[in-house]
């Protein structure tokens, strides 16, 4: 039977573009559908009111919104994200949330992919051998560094991951004094502070700009295409390939299988609102963890009952973030010289500091040795009204009229914060998930995702243990009004799990391929697979994931055509 | 709201930002009846972000960023829920009556000390407290946000707080309702 593509890949961001760019250069007709805008460089400006006060990049809540349990006491807090300061949504437009990430870039270390027979099951979490090794999937890590262009540097520590490169394509984005200052401060602590890897060009290369250095990255889309998004490293150019097509603001609805199981077309609606059908010989699902479970749980069929490729029960389960911890100190200009305060006012170089030497946690005030995970060092993000916002409260009273003009002078003038990111492996467990809502519905009348988000105590401990770490090293470097703590709440930036692989359907939605145990036509590429995510953040493996999982593909339709 | 709609809504956004800076510098005197406040209740609302943030010769005040041209446009732009704009309306309603209550005159009638007793009364309640959180946050977008958008003029916001924009910013044509 003839389709009308090799390979249709919803969802356009770091798990759907490797497929696409991949897929197209070897020679196959690929579909990408995006439920959002098809913006260009041209497009992106340092505007808060867009990013951030009106949020333009992700739906209206009242149309598309989804459902969440958080604790309160014994029992769950149910709200409705239209309802709440709650939104799940990360990014709707071709290239999704990697157009907004800071591009902190980690590799997974060769712990992770065995960490219950390393360090034995947790009770209440759901642990599990990953069914490949850092091995195979080190030469994709590779892949990313060179194809999104990483820039770092390599430093030797103890938990230093190998490597089948011996230093970055790119050298380190330029620093910023604050830099130097953990550098010392770690030196005489006998830590190793490490540039952070970024997914930044430092230089031009690929037909790409360098970074302008304007201190506005997380958040904010990239006008110069230096940053490493899924739409400027990959989609631009598999689109010039000609054989990659992106159907912009097609928000898929169903996937639909026939009577044997296997999945002959999905179902979206196009701009205009009219209802539409794609087919391919592969379909590939890429829509970050809550959307593809959830578009998995609302495509059923005479042979999936329970929710697409859902044999095992456990599409939505096992749903994860980045657990950790979080801080801050802040460096008053009071100290310095008016040199020293031109240069610490500057906002366009990165501080670009990270720590791996707390990775795996060998302390006995700790406990047993255990999993840790990352410290990284960052700029408070610089948008004006958002810092300003947060200056509104004194105790159990609001500041107003002169000592809020006051205090607002000292914070912004006098002086600049430096944040601290801790992370660790946000445990899956039986109260992290997301199923579909009974009864809320969006705009397509399709039940919305409802996510439960249950954390596990270990992330607190250790989320805290390297947050105090990270303070530690603060206040070592003279920065004032330190503080450091653990974080329950997830950061739903950051999202894994819900589809984990494995070798046994019984216990796991995909196969070490990220094919699907029930249907062999489907693969999924987002964060979804990943049965552990990591201590830190794991977008940089959810690229090389999907790259591996490409060469499956390729290899599945019959390999790499002859291209005239 | 269609597109056309939107268009004639931020061209009277600039509008009024325009007549609110020369022609009228007490208040806006043509409110807009889609949110359900008249002349004097906009007097009330000038007079209250003035208190909360007062001008001040080397450190601009609401009135220096147009605060209360940009709360009256801002509550009718596409994406603000009704369920909000009523709220904002009736705190202005709300603080008049307790100003009528506890000092016995319209709060635009009231000293700068008096201003202070009646907010602070209205902060006690969890609602007025939530209303004066969010007109301050309406202030601070008036006095922060890109000068393209009608308040902040000629930067005197990001020029006061010693605040680096960053680049590009966003052109009149590029602004996030028309992406």
């Amino acid at each position: 039977m003839s389709k009308d593509f090799d390979v249709c890949v919803v969802g356009s961001g770091a798990g759907g573009g490797p497929i696409a760019y991949e897929l197209a250069l070897a020679g196959y007709d690929v579909l990408v559908l995006e439920k959002g805008k098809w913006l260009k460089d041209e497009d992106f400006y340092k505007d808060e009111m867009a990013c951030c006060i009106h949020e333009a990049y992700t739906p209206n809540l009242k149309e598309e919104q989804h459902v969440v349990e958080t604790e309160k006491g014994d029992g769950w807090r149910v709200q409705k994200t239209s309802e709440s300061g709650w939104n799940l949504w990360n990014g709707n437009l071709v290239g999704g949330s990697s157009n907004f990430m800071s591009g902190f870039f980690h590799r997974l270390k060769p712990v992770d992919f065995k960490l219950k027979s390393t360090f034995g099951a947790i009770e209440g979490a759901n642990m599990s051998d990953w069914p490949i090794s850092y091995a195979d999937l080190e030469p994709y890590y590779d892949k990313v560094e060179k194809v999104i262009g990483v820039s770092g540097k390599v430093v030797k520590h103890k938990h230093q991951e190998p490597r089948s490169s011996k230093d970055y394509p790119y050298p380190p984005t330029v620093s910023h004094p604050i830099s130097e200052m953990i550098d010392k401060a770690c030196g005489e602590m006998d830590i190793t502070s490490i540039p952070m890897p970024r997914a930044i060009l430092s230089r031009p290369d690929m037909g790409r700009n360098s970074c302008s250095y304007n201190g506005y990255c997380g958040g904010l889309g990239c006008a110069t295409s230096a940053k490493g998004s899924s739409r400027a490293a990959l989609l631009n150019k598999a689109v010039a390939t000609g054989r990659c097509t992106i159907y912009p603001q097609s928000h898929v609805t169903r996937i639909l299988t026939d009577s044997k199981g296997k999945i002959t077309a999905v179902e979206y609606y196009d701009k205009t609102g009219k209802k539409q059908q794609a087919d391919a010989k592969i379909y590939v699902l890429a829509c970050q963890a809550i959307e593809t479970a959830r578009l998995m749980l609302n495509s059923g069929g005479s042979k999936h009952k329970n929710g697409l490729a859902n044999s095992s029960g456990l599409v939505g389960k096992n749903l994860m973030f980045a657990g950790g911890g979080s801080g801050s100190g802040r460096i008053n200009y009071a100290k310095f010289s008016d040199k020293e305060v031109a240069a610490l006012r500057q906002n366009g170089p990165f501080i670009n500091r990270t720590i791996h030497d707390y990775y795996v946690i060998d302390d006995p005030e700790f406990g047993e040795p255990a999993k840790g995970g990352v410290i990284d060092f960052v700029h408070l993000h610089p948008n004006p009204v958002a810092r300003a916002s947060g200056r509104l409260s004194k105790g159990d009273k609001l500041l107003w009229g002169k000592p809020l003009k006051r205090d607002l002078e000292t914070y912004f003038r006098d002086g600049r914060y430096i944040k601290i990111e801790a992370f660790c492996d946000w445990l899956p467990n039986p109260d992290s998930f997301v199923k579909l809502d009974p009864s809320v519905k969006d705009k397509y009348g399709m039940p919305v995702g409802r996510a439960r988000f249950g954390f596990h105590t270990r992330n607190l401990q250790v989320g805290w243990y390297l947050a105090s770490k990270a303070g530690e090293v603060l206040k070592k470097m003279g920065a004032d009004n330190v503080i450091s703590f653990a974080v329950g709440s997830p950061p739903t930036n950051l999202v894994a799990g819900s589809c984990r692989f494995g070798d046994d359907p019984k216990t796991s939605v995909l196969n070490a391929d990220c094919q699907a145990h029930d249907i062999e036509n489907l693969y999924i590429t987002d964060g979804s697979f990943m049965p552990n995510a990591g201590s830190a953040p794991f977008t940089w493996t959810i690229y090389a994931n999907s790259f591996r999982v490409a060469d499956k593909i390729i290899s599945q339709l019959g390999g790499k055509k002859e291209i005239a | 709201m269609n597109r056309r709609d939107f268009l004639i809504l931020t061209a009277g956004f600039a509008a009024s930002t325009r007549l609110y800076a020369k022609s009228f510098p007490d208040v806006v005197i043509e409110p807009d009846k889609r949110i359900g406040l008249d002349s004097h209740h906009w007097k009330v609302m000038d007079a209250a972000l003035d208190h909360l943030f007062p001008a001040e010769k080397n450190a601009p005040g609401a009135k220096d960023v147009h605060a209360t041209a940009w709360l009256h446009n801002a509550l009718l732009m596409p994406d603000v829920e009704p369920e909000h704009r009523d709220f904002m309306r009736d705190g202005v309603i709300k603080l008049e009556t307790t100003s009528l209550s506890v000092q016995k005159k319209s709060f635009i009638q009231l000293d700068e000390e008096q201003r202070e007793i009646v907010l602070r009364t209205t902060e006690k309640d969890h609602e007025g407290k939530t209303w004066l959180r969010e007109s301050l946050r309406y202030i601070l977008e008036a006095m922060l946000s890109d000068p393209v958008y009608g308040g902040n003029p000629n930067a005197i916001g990001w020029n006061w707080l010693k605040h680096e924009p960053g680049f590009p910013r966003p052109p009149k044509e590029k602004r996030y309702f028309l992406l």
